[in-house]
């Protein structure tokens, strides 16, 4: 057994940018947000909310996370024991609300009472009421739900009713954007039932959450390697899913290369990353995409004005000077055609480096 | 030793919750979206319920219509009844129009369900046998009898029939009910039996018009006091959390006095102390990083009162501008300097259309205060997000442009 191969039997922790976190220990940050969540769900009455972030931001890795047993217990002590989570995808085929409502009460039934068939919500809040649990439903990816036509409104009334009538009864949904932008129909737009969520935004994780991410999961040889750690985020920035990526196949080229391959990751690690870049930037509207290449192309960075959401998204940086990671950024240039000029600090910097070298 | 290690032992970490042992969080006692259930934690409407009281008590109107906005705290009052502030004059019984409008396929459905909402009070489960057993009386029929036996029961107190979300039973009315489907209505108002109702219009274009509005009273849902609003910012946290002076006052301008905002604000203040302050303080900069939350995360009854101002066409536009002129929360602005942010930011809105949509704004919706001809926003916090969301004019037609073509099954 080689060396790597060797601690990664030992060490349980490794980089899957192909599935989300499933156990606690592989989940990393978000503390702040965490903390607003088990707010809302510690509450005498139980308090829905929505998490929105972009695609393989970690919305999934974060329901996932809240609901260990263990993760409850650290926020909500011994209450703990009260709550019951129930996860629901609607990727899974939540084609229309008959499904839905299958799927629902088999869970439900595998979980709750396996003695009795609980087919209706109220002797579900019954049953939650006599034996003193709470249930806390996670709809991921329910998006696909509200544009799905399949489902009436009286289905989302129902449900808001439901929430909101019975104390031990929440929910937690998923979305990449915000409930109310989706594509949704009219006589929904105006119902109540948006109103029972606060929306959670999921940005990028700090440098310092980064670095825990990514050093955690480094077999003991590379974890010593700071500057290439930090070279890392610079070059990738803070989003959990490039970081997974660009750790899997630095770890891979270490064990195939040894030394030489922190580079030649760098290109793969783009390579990879390139289908996600592609997926952000046809989310921008018109006006971000412009405002995004005058970022580009002009030395007078500060005279622009950036949306918000992109500074907070993580995708350009805080000061509003430039994109917030390198290689996200030679995506843009190379996506909207805009060469990089090669300004006299850049070139400065470049001599820095070669003559250090 | 890891990068991050190095970085723990330095405290440029943060730690985990089970590493923070000195401070103790403060278990939160503000609820954000739900009715407010608990009588600790309903504060004001002294006045809305006197009235109520009054009007039963003197046999007043029959049907009292709760008339307000969205999370104006219409149905937190139908569960305060519920839970016995009205208890000295009668028995409450609450029925949720969502949950039983998907239930109600013909005329006799509704009776139905009305008496099933009954039924759930434990005072009157002894009939529920009587009026679920299998024969032939209609429900119409049961639930007059229903209501009789509970009248008996409760004697000389009166039956109150609390109805959650009125404006549902509305759609069936235009497709499968008829007006026989209100018999049970007729009957039982002869009865000392009330109607408390919710609803976000009147009766005037209701199907119930003819039945109810003779008898109805129409009883306006507006904000809290100044006073009600600093007990409701300060009581139910107690001690545990000191606020620096005019801290309340401040989070009272920031919800305008409105119930729901001042729980959404005080809910994620605590939250925050939980997770970031981690004291039992609070000053008024920490105020500053509580607003910078809340529109980043905003909660969804801010963007559906956003989404529903799509009429009048500048309505949006207006506020957007109002919000880029508003330099301090107390400050109201001249339509003179809002025409100045209009032509700065490209909202495209010109001077008599200004006027107007203003003066429509005052009107229509409880989203501005005006003084001498000088605007600003009743829910401060509000301006604070559409500032956040909108900083000129093609945000405001860019950002929002999802379609609403779909058809979806009604």
């Amino acid at each position: 057994m080689t060396q790597i191969n060797e601690i990664q039997a030992n060490n349980k922790l490794y980089f899957h940018p192909e599935r989300p976190c499933i156990k606690a220990a592989e989940f990393v940050g978000r503390e702040n947000l965490l903390q607003h969540a088990f707010g809302r769900l510690g509450t005498e009455d139980v308090q829905s909310f929505a998490i929105i972030g972009f695609h393989r931001e970690g919305k999934t890795s974060l329901v996932n996370y809240i609901q260990q047993p263990n993760v409850v217990k650290s926020y909500l002590g011994e209450s703990a024991n009260e709550y019951l989570f129930l996860y629901l995808d609607a990727q899974q085929h939540l084609n229309d609300e008959a499904v839905f409502f299958e799927a629902f009460y088999n869970k439900i039934n595998q979980y709750l009472s396996p003695l009795k068939k609980l087919v209706d919500l109220n002797e579900i809040s019954d049953w939650l009421g006599k034996n003193q649990r709470r249930l806390i439903l996670i709809f991921d990816n329910f998006n696909l739900i509200i544009t799905n036509p399949n489902y009436s409104v009286s289905f989302y009334e129902r449900l808001r009713s439901w929430f909101s009538t019975h104390h031990q009864v929440g929910c937690i949904v998923t979305s990449p954007v915000q409930l109310l932008r989706l594509a949704i129909p009219v006589e929904l737009a105006g119902s109540p039932f948006f109103n029972i969520f606060d929306a959670y935004g999921l940005f990028p994780l700090s440098v310092v959450e980064a670095t825990r991410l990514v050093s955690e999961r480094l077999p003991t040889a590379l974890q010593q390697r700071t500057q290439d750690i930090i070279e890392l985020i610079e070059q990738f920035g803070c989003n959990p899913y490039c970081l997974q990526q660009a750790g899997a196949i630095w770890v891979s080229r270490f064990k195939e290369h040894g030394e030489l391959s922190f580079k030649q990751t760098i290109d793969e690690v783009y390579q990879a990353c390139q289908p996600y870049y592609e997926e952000i930037y046809f989310s921008l509207k018109n006006k971000q995409l412009e405002s995004i290449a005058a970022l580009l192309n002009s030395n007078n960075k500060t005279q622009f004005k950036i949306d918000n959401k992109l500074i907070h998204r993580g995708w350009v940086s805080e000061d509003r000077s430039r994109i917030a990671a390198a290689q996200m950024e030679s995506f843009f240039r190379e996506r909207m055609g805009i060469p990089k000029k090669h300004s006299f600090l850049q070139l400065k910097r470049l001599m820095n480096l070669m003559f250090k070298k | 030793m890891s990068f991050f290690n190095w970085l723990k032992k330095y405290g440029f970490a943060q730690r985990s919750p089970t590493e923070q042992k000195i401070f103790q969080p403060i278990k939160n006692p503000y609820i954000v979206g739900n009715p407010i259930k608990s009588k600790e934690m309903f504060f004001g409407r002294v006045d809305d319920f006197k009235n109520l009281q009054d009007w039963m008590i003197y046999e007043g109107p029959k049907v009292i219509l709760l008339i307000g906005g969205r999370r104006s705290g219409k149905t937190s009052i139908l569960w305060q009844i519920l839970e016995g502030r009205l208890s000295e004059v009668g028995e409450a019984v609450l029925s949720d129009f969502h949950k039983i409008v998907p239930r109600i396929t013909k005329d006799e459905d509704f009776p139905l369900e009305i008496g099933k909402a009954i039924l759930e009070n434990k005072k009157f489960k002894p009939f529920a046998e009587d009026f679920l057993k299998d024969d032939e009386r209609s429900w119409t029929v049961r639930l007059e009898k229903l209501v009789q036996n509970c009248l008996t029961l409760i004697q000389p107190r009166k039956l109150i029939i609390l109805c959650d979300e009125f404006e549902a039973i509305e759609t069936l009315f235009k497709s499968i009910l008829s007006p026989n489907a209100l018999l049970w209505v007729q009957q039982v108002l002869n009865q000392p039996v009330y109607f408390v109702v919710t609803d976000s219009h009147d009766f005037r274009n209701s199907a119930v018009r003819a039945v109810c509005e003779p008898v109805a009273q129409i009883h306006p849902i507006y904000e809290l006091s100044l006073a009600d609003s600093l007990a409701l910012i300060q009581e139910p946290i107690g001690e545990n959390l000191i606020y620096q002076n005019k801290v309340p006052e401040m989070i009272y301008r920031l919800s305008g006095g409105q119930p729901f905002y001042i729980q959404s604000i005080c809910h994620t203040l605590v939250n925050h102390v939980n997770a970031k302050l981690k004291r039992h303080y609070i000053m008024a900069k920490d105020l500053d990083e509580v607003i910078d939350f809340i529109v980043r995360n905003p909660a969804g009854h801010i963007q559906e009162t956003w989404k529903n101002l799509s009429y009048p066409k500048s309505a949006q536009a207006t506020l957007a501008a109002l919000a880029n002129t508003i330099r301090y929360s107390k400050e109201y602005v001249s339509i003179s300097s809002i025409l100045k942010t209009i032509g700065k930011k490209r909202f495209h809105i010109d001077k008599p259309v200004l006027y107007e949509t203003l003066a429509w704004l005052i009107q229509n919706t409880r989203l501005l205060e005006r003084q001498s001809e000088r605007y600003r926003f009743r829910i401060d916090l509000i301006r604070h997000w559409i500032y956040y969301e909108f900083q000129s004019g093609e945000d405001v037609v860019n950002k929002w442009d999802q379609s609403k073509t779909k058809k979806v099954k009604s």
